[in-house]
């Protein structure tokens, strides 16, 4: 059963989850994590992580909450923001990682490259069209549209996470936003050039 | 002109159908120990060390106390020895006749 993402829509219940698990309640931090889900793994795939990458990301980025939930200042930002900031540090670590194994491989012409497991084809075509959809976005664009847009955090939160003002972060999101419409514009082009 | 929220709202549905085929995940790893489980390990390793370092820290069998006496034997003066030991208590140890010489005080350096 997927964990209901009801604390997420309520910053308060997420504060009072935060400090109940901070005073070593088991269950509250359960609860919590299991809320938090869902909308990290949302952010982890507009990030652009691989979704087989994805899970494994996310389950990092709780632990490592999880474990220095104590130092968590609810004065200094959200708990939300807080996560993102986990997370992008570790996403822009898992892309430079994945970088330098490609190059690595790249020299290796002859290795058979690893078949992706298919699941539904429903399933596939949006990994393909998140994929494509995201090579329209310069790295810093896709930061902006997963925190601000697919994370709902606010611009000012976007902001001090990725060291630019709020209204840099709504400038970046709309220049992302027009490429994404004209990206999927051209996708709807093709598509119908093929029938 | 293009919908400036087409896009978009394109990547949120991709994102919304790809989170919802990852798979379920596995349920959040604990610390491999409690912190109660720490104290006692902790208790067990000083436990362990103060059971192995024991017979180290008992103190060296101390050298039997040695002191020369004078004593008068059978009318000769005759220095003899009292060695303090633990286990047996204070032993006089004196020259066997033949050893000692007469008219000469006994030497037991």
């Amino acid at each position: 059963m997927r964990p209901r993402e009801v604390v997420m829509d309520s910053p308060t219940s997420l504060s009072a989850l935060a400090g109940e698990a901070r005073r070593g309640d088991g269950g509250a931090a359960d609860r919590l994590w299991d809320g938090v889900r869902p909308r990290l793994l949302r952010i982890g795939l507009a990030l652009g992580v691989p979704a087989a990458d994805v899970p494994d990301l996310v389950q990092d980025v709780l632990l490592a909450a999880h474990r220095g939930l104590r130092t968590f200042d609810p004065e200094k930002g959200s708990l939300e923001a807080w996560l993102g900031t986990i997370l992008v540090h570790r996403a822009r670590n898992l892309f430079r990682s994945g970088r330098r194994r490609r190059g690595f491989f790249a020299r290796f012409p002859m290795l058979p490259a690893r078949q992706a497991t298919r699941g539904a084809i429903d399933a596939v075509e949006a990994r393909l069209t998140l994929e494509r959809l995201l090579t329209f976005l310069t790295e810093k664009q896709r930061e902006v549209v997963a925190l601000y847009e697919i994370g709902e955090l606010s611009a000012e939160e976007t902001g001090r996470l990725l060291d630019i003002t709020a209204a840099g972060v709504r400038s970046i999101a709309r220049d992302a936003r027009i490429r994404l419409s004209e990206a999927a514009a051209g996708q709807r082009l093709s598509q119908e050039e093929r029938r | 002109m293009t919908d400036e929220r087409t896009g978009i709202d394109l990547l949120r549905r991709a994102v919304g159908e790809v989170a919802a085929s990852l798979p379920p995940p596995r349920r959040a790893r604990r610390p491999a120990l409690r912190p109660v489980a720490w104290v006692l390990a902790g208790a067990a390793v000083v436990i362990a060390a103060l059971v192995i370092g024991h017979p180290l820290r008992q103190e060296a069998p101390s050298r039997p106390l040695v002191e020369v006496v004078s004593l008068r034997i059978q009318g000769r003066e005759t220095r003899a020895r009292i060695v303090e030991s633990a286990a047996a208590g204070s032993i006089v140890v004196v020259p066997s006749r033949q050893d000692a010489q007469p008219g000469k005080k006994g030497d037991l350096r």
